[in-house]
């Protein structure tokens, strides 16, 4: 199938296109904060505690005073660089792992192992170990969400390294005295292009995901930083009294997941007739 | 059958081992000094040396691993950092809400997503499917603690129906136990049922297309049959398989769950020990996690080639 064809198929349906803008419009609110955002998200102004919206704040303010649009706008920052930050951390050693375990088989049941133990341990508590002894940053918090899916990108590059070696134009390749370096650029990592895409779409959802559950319990980004996961933290408190501190920032996270998951789905249906045809 | 069954423990030795150090490292070898956390911001150099020595910090490092793998395999999870109690029976203490809430969800998955999967399968490209297909995309993107509010909005605090929060022991009577683990178990349930839907949804429509169900259809069976006997029977391993893989999933969403709903299990004593930073207790407790998973996952392996003799070792 030629490259046009996969990408006019990518955006054939509406529910991805919808999907698109969504993360689009994330991507600008991350962009142009400071234009968008009506008040700095961190003033605090303890005489608008907990109001309603109101023209000046949009969706009204926390319990500091805080304005909680602008703090919303500004919480794509953090999501898209703790995304994008898992997803080149997580790439990067795994497409490195993944190609080394699967090419020398020496090293492969070593790399498998360690990568087994890695996967058998909670996720989600595994970053916030890293995160509780290493002290909270978006860095460390970058890096506590990457080592997990490490093991995870580890697998696909293998699994796809290990299916490529017997095909002829590999073995013809090693045949002809092709230095390995170059087999496995030239002629085998190509290969995994289309399927790390799909499986990097999942990555940086899952990574958007993790990063508010760790500043939700507390182990995440600093408090004051404005997060998804902290505005919502923040508001649980005064859930009862006012749901929209947590259900508009929720909201927004949870569409944010939910349109890169389905870009996710849309890209593995364009790129992978085979898979397409089952789903 | 024995002999599969040691091979397959043995496997699961070097993978405990990984954990083992894995969890050590992160702990021990990360920048940032137990010591000083635990001593506070105020400590002297004189009260940290203490505390450090207290700690068994001083040691080598090998040393420390070993003392703490033998401890740990004689059921010593060391005392805590802040309660002075012993790790252990601080999690024996916790550990009935978190059972309860695992078995539950596991058991709402399944009695959810088998049906849902098998009819999405079978109806496939229908409304029914798209429905379920987009449902289950949904139903894993919205993180667990945004369901748990919306439903205590709908069901705690607009219908006035269920608890916000807490929990009650099955000892206090039946209903107080269940009414306080709907909303938990709804919460952390639609992930998973998102998740092993899909999957069996995906699985079905598999064997679908295998030989002998055009054989099934062609010898007369009702789809009835076809879908429960031969479908299901042949897709139910690797069902079987994704529940076992999303267990490391569930115990994530489980710390989550446990303190939207201030209940008192084992995932409440991970975050309180993350904001107290007692060590000692997150080592535990994820030392146990990851065991529990890698049992649960050597149990599901067993059973599958009991059942499936066709899958060698």
């Amino acid at each position: 199938m030629a490259t046009p064809s996969k990408l006019t198929l990518f955006l054939s349906s509406w529910p991805t296109r919808l999907a698109l803008a969504m993360v689009a419009l994330v991507v600008v609110m991350a962009v142009f904060a400071p234009w968008l955002s009506t008040q700095d998200p961190m003033f605090l102004d303890p005489a608008v505690r907990l109001k309603g919206p109101s023209p000046d704040h949009l969706l009204g303010t926390d319990a500091f005073g805080r304005d909680l649009y602008s703090r919303i706008i500004y919480g794509s920052r953090v999501s898209l660089m703790v995304g994008a930050g898992v997803l080149a951390i997580s790439i990067a050693f795994g497409v490195v792992l993944g190609a080394l375990a699967g090419y020398f088989r020496g090293l492969d049941s070593i790399i498998m192992r360690i990568m087994d133990g890695i996967m058998a341990i909670p996720a989600v508590l595994l970053a916030i170990a890293l995160v509780a002894v290493s002290g909270s940053s978006l860095y460390t918090v970058i890096i506590a969400i990457a080592v997990p899916e490490i093991p995870r990108v580890t697998r696909l590059v293998r699994s796809i390294m290990l299916s490529v070696r017997g095909e002829p134009y590999v073995e013809a390749a090693i045949t002809l005295g092709t230095p390995p370096a170059k087999v496995l650029l030239r002629h085998m990592l190509p290969n995994t292009v289309a399927p790390l895409i799909v499986q990097g779409t999942y990555i940086f959802a899952s990574a958007v995901l993790i990063e508010a559950i760790l500043s939700f319990l507390g182990a995440g980004i600093p408090p004051e930083v404005p997060s998804w996961g902290n505005i919502i933290a923040d508001g649980r408190s005064y859930f009862q009294l006012i749901p929209g501190l947590v259900l508009y920032p929720g909201i927004v996270l949870s569409l944010t997941i939910l349109t890169i998951n389905m870009i996710g789905d849309a890209a593995r249906d364009a790129l992978d007739p085979k898979l397409a045809a089952r789903n | 059958m024995l002999l599969i069954i040691l091979k397959r423990l043995a496997a699961t030795v070097p993978v405990l081992l990984v954990v083992a150090v894995v969890i050590f490292s992160v702990l021990r070898l990360t920048p940032g000094d137990p010591a000083a956390i635990v001593a506070g911001d105020g400590a002297t150099v004189q009260q940290i040396e203490e505390i450090r020595r207290h700690m068994g910090l001083d040691q080598p490092i090998p040393v420390q691993f070993f003392k703490w793998i033998g401890d740990v395999l004689q059921g010593d999870f060391g005392t805590s950092l802040i309660s002075n109690l012993p790790v252990k029976d601080m999690i024996l203490d916790r550990m009935g809400p978190t059972i309860a809430i695992t078995l539950y969800t596991v058991l709402y998955t399944v009695i959810i997503s088998i049906p849902v999967g098998i009819i999405s399968a079978w109806r496939r490209g229908k409304a029914v499917d798209k429905v379920v297909t987009a449902g289950s995309v949904l139903g894993f993107s919205v993180p667990v603690f945004i369901t748990a509010y919306v439903l205590i909005f709908i069901f705690s605090m607009a219908l006035g129906w269920l608890p916000v929060q807490g929990y009650r022991p099955l000892s206090e009577g039946l209903w107080p136990h269940i009414k306080h683990l709907i909303l938990p178990v709804a919460s952390l349930g639609t992930i998973y049922i998102a998740l092993v839907t899909r999957f069996v949804r995906s699985s079905i429509i598999d064997t679908l297309g295998e030989d002998y169900i055009r054989t099934a259809r062609a010898k007369g069976l009702n789809e009835r049959s076809v879908l429960i006997h031969h479908a299901l029977g042949n897709a139910a391993v690797p069902i079987l398989t994704i529940i076992g893989i999303t267990i490391t999933m569930l115990i994530g969403g489980v710390v989550v769950t446990e303190s939207v709903f201030n209940i008192p299990g084992l995932g409440r004593l991970v975050v309180e020990a993350i904001l107290a930073k007692d060590f000692t207790i997150i080592q535990a407790l994820i030392v146990l996690f990851s065991v529990v998973d890698i049992v649960i996952n050597l149990i599901i392996d067993i059973l599958y080639k009991v059942f499936d003799p066709r899958i060698d070792s």
